[in-house]
């Protein structure tokens, strides 16, 4: 019953607002189409569901909990939620808050992410070449930011949902994904002022699987048939795979417990063990750039 | 080599020789077996969430569709725009027809909805004489559009990637036996099938199929077109639900302003009692059956 009336709850805040301008959180998007799509068929957008919904309210709780952090632990934190507007590219938008520190205001924008993926965010290049497209569009943002803004760096705090812990990634501003990004705006202002459309990207998974428009872009969505193999032999062994390979993560994370314990120890028993460790030389080597095949194995469920 | 005679018929080669017919075996086994493999591995990649239970058949869900088409490469193509038909009642339709296709197989599926269906129009505000909220319908022109559509889409899509794998029509046994999923686990959504049961038809219902009975008691055997309207939705309903469409054949009566009853949780053909309408949703109901059937034989022969 509690469960309902959440869910209730939060279907009530899933709401859809005219689009007028070119969001700054946005414009990172790399489907122009859809970008158009957001400022002209705003109205036909699907709503999200009661999922995303939630998970879009952890990350407004998330945010103002660390803008509670950071000021309880002294820091100068200004302008929070301040509004953007450059009306020459139609672009709008609103940051999290500004840090006031020696001198200097620095825009901040506050993420929060699931504990996988805290992990892998340690440097602004993580978040070009991040692995899902909305991660891609954190650096575009913060560009908008800094550019309507006029200030060289800005810097992103990711929190770790799980833990609380936080991270800090700096961004210079990108002079050439700010000139990307204002030649879109432009495009954009075009499409819509003229009343057409972009054509389709080639299908993306990723992109277009999830797309709000999907049922009014409609792309051609083209995927390669699987091949279902029969060979018990090898199903025998990927079988068995499966059994031994959380020994493995085991065994690999318990070596490096061990290992960094028993550093810098020559020679020593515990219990029926005896340890002994020396200090070998090791010759460096560059890798050459090459291209290798990538297996992954996971189960059907 | 020896040779097996073959009765002639149908203009097929008299005589075929036992490695043809080993061959065609083998084949039709080998298809059997990719059929099934088919099934399993589509039955293990979904969860409960994206089944639901349609008086008592298993039915897969659109999530659970998208992920199966995903697994196994199935494209589609989207040829037009969405037809968009408006109701006399202001209530509005959206039909998406797409071709679907797998390696070296293509089929054409048609998503339909409407802003009738109670997922769009029904909303519950608090009644205080009753002391619980109570459903009330919302007018069309407040029904969101690009839901609607977008559902329509996500039927078409759920309908062809199912043809296309050959998982309709599956049954909780099958599902029960092969993933650990449980029928108690899911929604489950109970269609107006009893609704000819202990329910009489309005007395404005009164018309030819009615007339025709009365004329049976007479001892006038009426001819076998005229029977009592909800006789003959009755038999259409279970033509429906030999082929799978209980759905359509909801959605069918939704147009022709049958009314929805709570209990049933389904629109009923009972509360259908203009003539003219009885008419329209019997027409529309065969015709639709005629091209499910031609559609299921074409896909046979593919």
């Amino acid at each position: 019953m509690i469960v309902e009336k959440i869910e209730e709850l939060k279907r009530s805040r899933i709401e859809q607002w005219p689009v007028r301008s070119n969001r700054a959180s946005d414009l990172g998007h790399e489907c122009l189409r859809y970008l158009v799509l957001n400022r002209t068929r705003w109205q036909e957008k699907a709503l999200h569901d009661v999922n995303l919904q939630t998970i879009f309210d952890e990350g407004n709780l998330h945010e103002k909990a660390v803008l509670r952090d950071l000021e309880d632990a002294g820091l100068n934190i200004i302008e929070q939620q301040r509004a953007f507007d450059w009306p020459e590219y139609n672009i709008t938008g609103h940051i999290d808050a500004k840090l006031a520190v020696n001198g200097n205001v620095i825009p901040l924008e506050i993420k929060s992410s699931s504990p996988f993926m805290w992990q892998s965010l340690n440097t602004i290049q993580d978040l070009y070449n991040g692995k899902y497209h909305y991660l891609r569009k954190y650096p575009a943002q913060m560009t908008c930011y800094l550019l309507m803004d006029e200030k060289p760096e800005g810097l992103f705090v990711f929190k770790n949902k799980q833990t609380g812990a936080l991270k800090e990634i700096p961004m210079p501003l990108d002079y050439d994904l700010g000139e990307k990004l204002l030649k879109k705006a432009e495009e954009i202002n075009a499409y819509v002022a003229l009343g057409t459309l972009p054509d389709c990207i080639p299908y993306d998974e990723q992109i277009c699987g999830d797309c709000a428009f999907e049922h009014i872009c409609l792309p051609d969505v083209k995927r390669d048939a699987l091949e279902i193999q029969t060979d018990p032999e090898l199903e025998a062994k990927i079988e068995r795979w499966f059994e031994l390979k959380p020994h493995k993560s085991e065994y690999d994370s318990l070596d490096k417990e061990v290992k960094a314990q028993l550093k810098n120890q020559d020679k020593i028993v515990i219990g029926d063990y005896l340890i002994t460790g020396k200090m070998v030389q090791r010759k460096g080597f560059t890798v050459v750039d090459g291209e290798y095949w990538k297996t992954t194995i996971k189960t059907l469920e | 080599m020896e040779e097996i005679l073959v009765k002639e018929s149908n203009g097929l080669p008299a005589l075929l020789t036992s490695d043809q017919l080993l061959h065609i075996a083998e084949q039709a086994e080998a298809r059997v077996e990719a059929l099934n493999t088919i099934k399993l591995v589509a039955l293990r990649t979904t969860n409960p969430k994206d089944w639901t239970d349609h008086n008592g058949k298993p039915w897969l869900q659109e999530s659970g569709a998208s992920k199966v088409g995903r697994l196994f490469g199935v494209s589609w193509t989207i040829p037009d725009d969405p037809v968009y038909e408006q109701f006399e009642d202001g209530h509005f339709q959206y039909t998406y027809k797409a071709i679907f296709s797998l390696a070296d197989i293509s089929i054409e599926a048609i998503g339909t909805r409407q802003s009738k269906d109670g997922f769009f129009n029904t909303r519950y505000q608090w009644d205080p004489n009753k002391n619980k909220k109570v459903p009330f319908d919302l007018p069309p022109l407040e029904i969101d559009k690009g839901d609607v559509k977008k559902a329509a889409y996500a039927n078409c899509v759920e309908r062809g990637i199912t043809t296309i794998l050959g998982i309709k029509n599956l049954t909780w046994e099958e599902i029960e036996e092969h993933t650990n999923i449980k029928k108690n686990q899911v929604t489950s959504i109970q269609y107006g099938k009893s609704t000819n049961k202990g329910r009489k038809p309005s007395p404005e219902g009164q018309n030819s199929f009615q007339k025709a009975k009365t004329q049976k008691s007479k001892g006038t055997p009426p001819p076998k077109q005229e029977k009592a309207f909800v006789e003959v939705m009755a038999d259409i309903e279970k033509e429906f639900e030999t082929v799978d469409q209980l759905d359509a054949f909801q959605e069918a009566l939704r147009v022709h302003q049958a009314e929805w009853d709570d209990k049933l949780s389904a629109y009923t053909y009972q509360s259908i009692a203009d003539r003219d309408m009885q008419e329209k949703v019997y027409n529309s109901l065969k015709k639709y059956l005629k091209t499910v059937k031609e559609k299921d034989k074409e896909n046979i022969k593919t």
